[in-house]
């Protein structure tokens, strides 16, 4: 039953879409469906996305310039939340067909504001009905000068991922024009600053504004700059340059494996792909050497970065802990997508060394992540946390996401819990955290020094 | 008796059902014809081709409380009816599923009933679920195979065999095959080959025929048009034979193999596609069928269609025609996530999600964000709210297609096996639209002592949310209450907690305490943090008490009481100091227990008066404005205990039937309330706030302690005052925060 728990709970496909399409600076996304879908996808784990639209429905004296018409925030589509609207579908739709209230909708909410993009994107009750909806998406989108794009068939026993994937892939196929520039162009950086796109955040990754700023901040000391940062709040714009970029970067296999496959074949653009999330000061020096020597850019400033936070780790590590470091008894647990998994490993274990007792990958279809997470636990001889029972695990620093750390919870009251996903337990974060770089490093240094000090007092 | 026929488009199915009705209705049978292609012409040739009103387009423009069946229905020759069930435009929505919706509407009016035989002109082939509806739905007992000798009529006859023996494998439930010639060259033998291969009598040979057409172009029958003739008398005699009793033969259809050999003249040899057993006797031809009473009894399953479980009835929206733009009022959530919401309160029920992972994922995240949001927010785990028995069929598009029952059926299995002794099935969007019917897993599980309670909410097809959360609740309340002897003289039941919230825990702990005060126990909590047990166990308490009261709690109520005979507390848990007085009162008289509760109600309002009193000083006099959208008749007791000025009340008028829902917070009429209100705010300068809608008043003019009135306050005497203890300590405070004025700063930065 634990397995099926935890898939169910994972977000699918269709969640996947919505990210990929609304971390889109200025663009909307409307699901071809009955308000149900809505519920999920727009408050569901909307809620806690960073997104200027959720400011739009502001009432009374604090009623902002840009904000949306009341009777629109309030009308059948928006229903007083203007994430994820939905076309209000209802029983008799499913007979007559959607079109007419789809296009209802799209001419109501696009008379209202303007935007950069327009998703429509099928629920799965709608998306069996196989309707041709596209010539009337795309006739709407001609008139309003909106550009459009319109994900018929979601996967609708997918995982989130797969769903990320494949329309990032298809919001690239449509907006960005297949031709290279010139050989000379492309080649020659010595007379400004290296750029990169970013594939692999998303708007629904729990610390997204943070990531953003620590990888900015990284490849920045390294002299580049970010081009193109898909699916974490860029431009559409920022979508169309995507070939002027030197080097694609690929933070996670698994949310980038079409996209990856498609750029590397259409565009003569070279990939740095770690293989994993750049977590922990090893990874993440390899990761900044790997690019700037790929772009042949100084990462010196870089890597002295990277040494003042090995050396804040040590300070923290041996006045806290002594020359014995952690205690043999203070174990971690992590769930969650592979990349993220062995990046984790990689610096709980490698780095600081602390035990794992219970690893339980989520997203990975493939199994090709499994794989490489099972290499890294035989490498450090605890394979058998791969096999552990992620919710039975006890007396613990548990990295998961809050529905497993209420399902531990529920079982013991000894863990503590670090949100590393959605759905999370509701903590708003305000100051921008992450756990990618230097700054991801001393972050979960610092949960771990603290959930030892915790389980410790527990355990009196 | 009631008769589909099946076959190929552009066959001749219409004609030939047209002339058998009125070969029936010469016969002197009452004969109804049931069109079933959105293109609506089955019926011409018998009301001579008047203008249809199909049964799609009557119930699109009509509002639901004025439907009547009979405005569907039009009279033909010698007093046929009928019944064109219509569709969406080509190329638009789902046919299938207004096959069904039109069968469901006209079974729910009671459209059968005077008929002795129905005839059901089926389009084309089984392409879907809508359409086998006549065969799966078993509006039909006898079935008719239209072919000519036309490759492609002959395959389209043996696809409709392998949807019938998919959809009922091995039943008698084919009368035979009509074969229709279309001239010079048609192929007769390869029929009569075909028919001798799927073991069936071939009925009529119809010859191609200028009668036809003539009496196409009079829009009559040719059995009306041309009584005498050849043809009319092929009819004639089939409806004698009909009337006499058809022998039934159950689908035996070809492997694409022994279709292939058929269509090149070789003898039919090998394995067939079907599922039947190929011991089962051999009927004999249809002139040989005896049994005269198949029509009473095609009537009577009639019947039980008609008053079958109201789970198998789809609501159609109230009060407004479907195409009606103002009948657009947002369903809030969906059924779906309402049924397991409301099935994950049992304990010792497994849950079986019938859905795509998507619906799954919305489902269980929905619940456990109750968890989630609890953990944090107040450092408690609340188990209810994190389902440990949910398995789900994870369908895709694949099985939308072709069906997910075996999923379903593997995954029930899989619970059995694992202990569940209680399966909640909770059908979403994609089954209901493919047709899946859990009904044969339930009986199936029935033998091995499992219990199966199916709430098929289809998703959006049961309506919203709360439509998923009455199913649920009225599911359980006829299938899962077990009739019991065992009595259990000082419990109560206590039904229609809130399910998802979690003050329902701490106003379930406060009810139990003041029935503990009264030598009371609870019994059942239906449904809350309870288990099937409980629920089977629930007429062992000689009262219930409704933990809220609306239209749906009443009609959980209704169920109880007419089916069970239960008797009900007229209460709901009461708010504030007099309710809670009244209610203790009214339980010590029922339970017999009237000096305990005239203690405990003295206790109460000795600790009542000394709260008030102490919170008097601060409140006495005090200008205060009122804008309640929900029902709080404590807001009023404080407002008048406290000694407050009340200088305006506003109870907003919209949306009668539902007062917190949509209607209320985003009707027009409630945008001009809320102007006035701030305005009135402004003229009237309060220093005290109630308000409902905390949004009401953003920035208050003056410095007035703005309250937001909570859905939830607990229950007992002291419930309201606690409240007006909170409200105090807010009091002469300005919180109005200077945030507010940086409002052109963020618009300088973000927007």
């Amino acid at each position: 039953m634990t397995n099926q728990y935890l898939r169910n709970t994972t977000a699918d496909y269709i969640t996947g879409a919505v990210s990929a399409c609304e971390g889109i600076k200025g663009s909307i996304v409307l699901i071809n469906g009955p308000h149900g879908c809505k519920t999920y996808y727009g408050f569901g784990t909307g809620q806690s996305v960073v997104n200027g639209q959720a400011l739009l429905g502001l009432g009374g004296d604090l009623r902002l310039r840009n904000a949306m018409d009341d009777r629109l925030i309030r009308s059948q589509f928006f229903t007083g939340s203007p994430l994820i609207p939905a076309t209000n579908l209802r029983y008799e739709d499913f007979i007559f067909g959607t079109s007419e209230q789809l296009c209802r909708a799209l001419n109501d909410i696009l008379a209202e504001r303007k935007y950069s993009l327009i998703s429509v994107i099928q629920a799965p009750g709608t998306s069996l009905l196989s309707e041709a909806l596209e010539a009337e998406i795309r006739a709407i989108s001609e008139r309003s000068d909106v550009p459009y794009v319109y994900i018929d068939v979601p996967g609708l026993s997918e995982d989130m991922f797969k769903g990320y994937d494949e329309t990032a892939l298809t919001v690239i196929k449509r907006f960005v024009h297949p031709d290279r520039r010139s050989a000379e162009e492309h080649g020659d950086i010595s007379h400004r600053r290296a750029s990169v796109n970013i594939f692999g955040l998303y708007s629904r990754g729990i610390h997204v504004d943070g990531d953003l700023a620590e990888l900015a901040r990284l490849l920045g000391l390294c002299e580049i700059d970010i081009n193109c940062a898909c699916g974490a709040y860029c431009t559409l714009d920022d979508i169309r340059r995507i070939p002027e970029a030197d080097a694609n970067i690929f933070l996670a296999p698994e949310r980038t494996r079409q996209t990856k496959a498609y750029l590397e074949e259409a565009f003569d653009i070279p990939s740095f792909d770690l293989g994993c999330i750049p977590v922990g000061p090893d990874l993440t020096e390899s990761f900044i050497r790997g690019i700037s020597k790929l772009l042949n850019t100084d990462c010196s400033a870089a890597v002295r970065d990277i040494e003042e936070t090995r050396a804040t780790v040590f300070y923290h590590l041996a006045r806290n802990l002594g020359a014995r470091g952690f205690d043999k008894a203070f174990k971690y647990a992590a769930e969650g997508e592979p990349s993220l998994l062995y990046a984790l490993i990689d610096y709980l274990t490698g780095y600081l060394g602390i035990a794992p007792e219970a690893i339980h990958p989520l997203y990975d279809q493939s199994r090709s992540g499994t794989s490489r997470i099972r290499t890294i636990l035989e490498d450090i001889g605890f394979e058998e946390a791969l096999s552990a029972d992620i919710t039975k695990v006890r007396d613990i620093v548990l990295f998961a996401n809050a529905n497993t750390i209420a399902q531990v919870l529920s079982y013991s009251g000894n863990v503590y819990g670090v949100e590393t996903a959605y759905p999370t337990s509701g903590y708003i974060n305000v100051v921008p955290k992450t756990f990618i770089g230097c700054r991801g490093a001393l972050y979960i240094l610092e949960q771990v020094l603290n959930a030892r000090r915790m389980l410790k007092a527990w355990d009196r | 008796m009631q008769i589909a026929v099946y076959g190929k488009g552009g066959i001749g199915k219409s004609t030939i059902s047209a002339n058998l009705s009125a070969a029936l209705a010469n016969e002197g049978e009452k004969v109804l014809q049931i069109g079933c292609d959105p293109k609506h012409d089955s019926t011409r040739l018998l009301h001579h081709g008047k203008k249809v009103s199909t049964v799609l387009d009557y119930l699109l423009n009509t509002s639901p409380d004025v439907q009547r069946g009979d405005d569907v229905l039009m009279e033909g020759y010698l007093g046929t009816g009928c019944i064109e069930a219509g569709g969406p435009k080509p190329g638009k929505g789902c046919a299938g599923r207004g096959i069904l919706t039109a069968f469901e509407f006209l079974r729910d009016q009671d459209i059968f009933r005077p008929y002795s035989t129905v005839i059901y002109d089926v389009l084309g082939d089984v392409v879907c679920g809508g359409f086998a509806v006549p065969i799966r739905k078993e509006y039909a007992q006898s079935i008719f195979l239209v072919t000519s000798g036309e490759a492609m009529s002959i395959y389209a006859a043996n696809n409709i065999l392998c949807g019938i023996d998919n959809l009922d494998p091995g039943s008698p439930r084919i009368a035979g095959i009509i074969y229709n010639s279309r001239g010079a060259g048609d192929d007769k033998e390869r029929v009569l080959e075909f028919a001798k291969a799927v073991d069936l009598p071939l009925c009529l040979s119809l010859p191609r025929s200028e009668a036809f057409l003539k009496a196409e172009r009079a829009a009559k029958t040719v059995v009306e048009n041309e009584p005498d003739s050849r043809e009319a008398q092929l009819f004639m005699e089939l409806a004698k034979r009909i009337k006499g009793g058809l022998s039934l033969h159950p689908a035996r259809p070809l492997s694409e193999e022994q279709m292939e050999l058929l269509m090149q003249g070789k003898p039919v040899t090998g394995t067939p596609a079907g599922n039947l057993n190929r011991s089962h006797n051999r009927s004999g031809g249809c002139e040989r069928c005896l049994d005269p009473g198949t029509g009473e009894e095609s009537l009577s399953g009639a019947e039980e269609k008609r008053t079958g479980s109201p789970q198998q009835i789809h609501s159609l929206p109230q009060k407004r025609a479907l195409s009606d733009p103002f009948s657009r009022i947002p369903l809030s959530g969906c059924s779906y996530r309402g049924a397991v919401d409301l099935a994950s309160h049992i304990k010792d029920a497994a849950i079986l999600g019938h859905a795509p992972k998507s619906c799954t994922s919305y489902a269980v995240n929905g619940i456990t964000s109750y968890s989630r949001n609890g953990l944090f927010s107040r450092g408690i785990i609340y188990p209810s709210f994190i389902p440990q028995h949910f398995e789900n069929t994870d369908i895709d598009i694949s099985d939308a297609v072709f069906g997910g029952v075996v999923h379903a059926r593997e995954k029930a299995l899989k619970l059995a096996a694992e202990g569940a002794r209680s399966i909640i099935a909770v059908t979403a969007c994609i089954p209901g639209l493919s047709g899946d019917d859990l009904k044969p897993v339930r009986d199936e599980l029935k033998e091995i002592g499992v219990d199966m309670y199916i709430i098929q909410t289809d998703g959006v097809d049961a309506g919203d949310y709360n439509d998923g959360v009455a199913l649920c609740y009225k599911t359980l309340a006829r299938e899962a209450v077990k009739p019991t002897d065992e009595r259990d003289l000082d419990s109560i039941n206590i039904v229609y907690e809130l399910n998802s919230s979690l003050t329902s825990d701490d106003d379930h702990d406060e009810m139990e305490a003041l029935l503990r005060e009264l030598g009371l126990h609870v019994n059942c909590r239906f449904i809350y943090d309870t288990s099937m047990k409980d629920i089977n166990g629930f007429l062992k308490a000689p009262y219930s008490l409704m933990a809220r009261t609306d239209r749906l709690g009443n009609e959980i109520k209704e169920i109880f009481e007419k089916e069970y005979g239960c008797r009900f507390i007229e209460d709901r848990f009461p708010k504030g100091f007099r309710e809670t007085s009244e209610f203790v009162r009214k339980l010590g008289k029922l339970y017999s227990k009237e000096a305990e509760a005239s203690d405990l109600v003295c206790k109460g309002e000795a600790g009542y008066r000394a709260q008030i009193d102490m919170l008097k000083q601060r409140f006495s006099g005090l200008r205060t404005m009122i804008f309640l959208s929900i029902q709080a008749p404590w807001v009023t007791e404080l407002a008048e205990d406290l000694g407050l000025d009340v200088v305006k009340a506003v109870t907003p008028e919209a949306g009668a039937g539902d007062r917190i829902g949509w209607g209320l917070r985003f009707s027009a009429e409630w945008g001009e309330m809320r102007a006035r209100f701030n305005d009135d705010e402004k003229d009237l300068k309060p220093q005290l706030i109630l308000t409902s809608d905390p949004s009401i008043v953003a920035v208050p003019s003056t410095g007035a302690a703005v309250i937001t009135i909570p859905r939830s306050i607990g229950t007992g005497f002291l419930s309201g005052a606690r409240q007006a203890a909170k409200w105090s300590k807010l009091l002469g405070k300005d919180l109005r925060g200077r945030w507010k004025n940086d409002k052109s700063v963020f618009e300088k930065y973000y927007c």
